[in-house]
């Protein structure tokens, strides 16, 4: 029994047992406090110690002189098992809302993507293409200074026998160049493959969320 | 432990570990269990009539944000550790004579305060 379980069943036995709010929420605090440091992860084990909720509130209401009959424990553990079930039906609602007609729901969205097709497959195109056109046009930027880097490397090599320092000027800018673009190339390429596996991911997670797999692949072999 | 202990013995041996310092709840369970096997449960009415009969008074402090409800001994609650004291050597003692048979008898009955709740041992 964790410590909630076994907090609601002392204070629901205080409180029919008619100790006054003062005495419940004393008692409830002191053991409120035994819990919390005996440690959450101790919670099973602090409670096994306490014993039995319903004799340990028989036996704070004895000491407090209020002589009550115990009632019939099963009245408390029906209630009890009742609260119980409740809470474990609560998470499965969400599941009956898919479960209530999840084949129709499929084939109307399908439906209306179709319908819907000739005005988001152009837009998706365009916005997939105009992508992958900033993205290779980074690259080809990121190319282009290396390529630079490369011709002013060759120059300078070449200068250097007419004219020694313009040769070393042009080969040192040549190298800076060519280590520059390494340097972006590097992350710029992981960012970018690391972004385009994503979208990929979101679309294809998109689909399938939306309908099946089978019906996923057919549309995004159709777009 | 087979030997029932009396609310008086429960009493005192409360009394006794928060004299030594004003302490919280869960130590004085946890101080309690290390030498009786009492459960936890029964400390609270305890600590309850002790602070009833102004033998312990409480105050709160702050602890990783909530409150720890520390007891301390009163000054009627020292008088009365005392008395539990030497009742309890006077009792010890003759317990003891019978039972491991160390001092001579006297004739005297052991004065032990046995109130309605002796509290049954859990195995």
């Amino acid at each position: 029994m964790k410590r909630l379980e076994y907090m609601t069943i002392l204070r629901q036995k205080l409180v029919d047992g008619g100790l006054s709010n003062d005495e419940v929420n004393d008692a409830l605090e002191f053991y409120e406090e035994l819990f919390l440091d005996g440690g959450y992860e101790n919670e099973e084990k602090t409670a096994q110690n306490l014993g039995d909720p319903e004799k340990l509130a028989a036996h704070i209401l004895a000491e407090n002189g209020s002589i009550v009959p115990v009632k019939p424990a099963e009245d408390m553990e029906d209630a009890y098992d009742n609260t119980n079930a409740n809470a474990q039906q609560t998470p499965p609602p969400v599941n009956n809302g898919y479960d209530i007609a999840p084949d129709n729901r499929k084939k109307a969205i399908v439906i209306i993507l179709l319908v819907t097709a000739i005005v988001w497959v152009p837009t998706l195109f365009g916005l997939a293409a105009g992508a992958f056109g900033l993205m290779i046009g980074i690259l080809a930027a990121i190319f282009a200074i290396g390529a630079a880097g490369v011709g002013l490397l060759v120059s300078g090599v070449v200068s250097m026998f007419t004219a020694p320092p313009v040769g070393l000027l042009l080969f040192g800018t040549g190298m800076f160049l060519m280590g520059l673009s390494v340097l972006i190339m590097v992350p710029v390429v992981k960012g970018l493959t690391a972004l385009a596996k994503k979208l990929i991911n979101l679309i294809v997670k998109g689909f399938r969320k939306i309908m099946g797999t089978d019906n996923a692949k057919a549309v995004s072999s159709n777009g | 432990m087979s030997f029932p202990i009396s609310a008086g013995l429960l009493d005192s041996m409360v009394l006794a570990i928060v004299e030594r310092e004003d302490t919280y709840g869960y130590e004085i369970t946890q101080t309690m269990r290390k030498a009786v096997d009492v459960s936890e449960s029964t400390l609270y009415p305890v600590l309850k009539r002790l602070q009833k009969n102004q033998m312990l008074e409480t105050y709160d402090k702050e602890f990783m944000g909530r409150n720890r409800r520390y007891y301390h001994v009163t000054e009627k609650g020292q008088l009365q550790l005392r008395d539990y004291k030497q009742q309890w050597k006077e009792h010890k003692r003759m317990v003891d004579s019978i039972l491991l048979k160390e001092t001579e008898s006297k004739k005297e009955e052991p004065k032990i305060e046995e109130k309605e709740d002796v509290l049954p041992q859990e195995a």
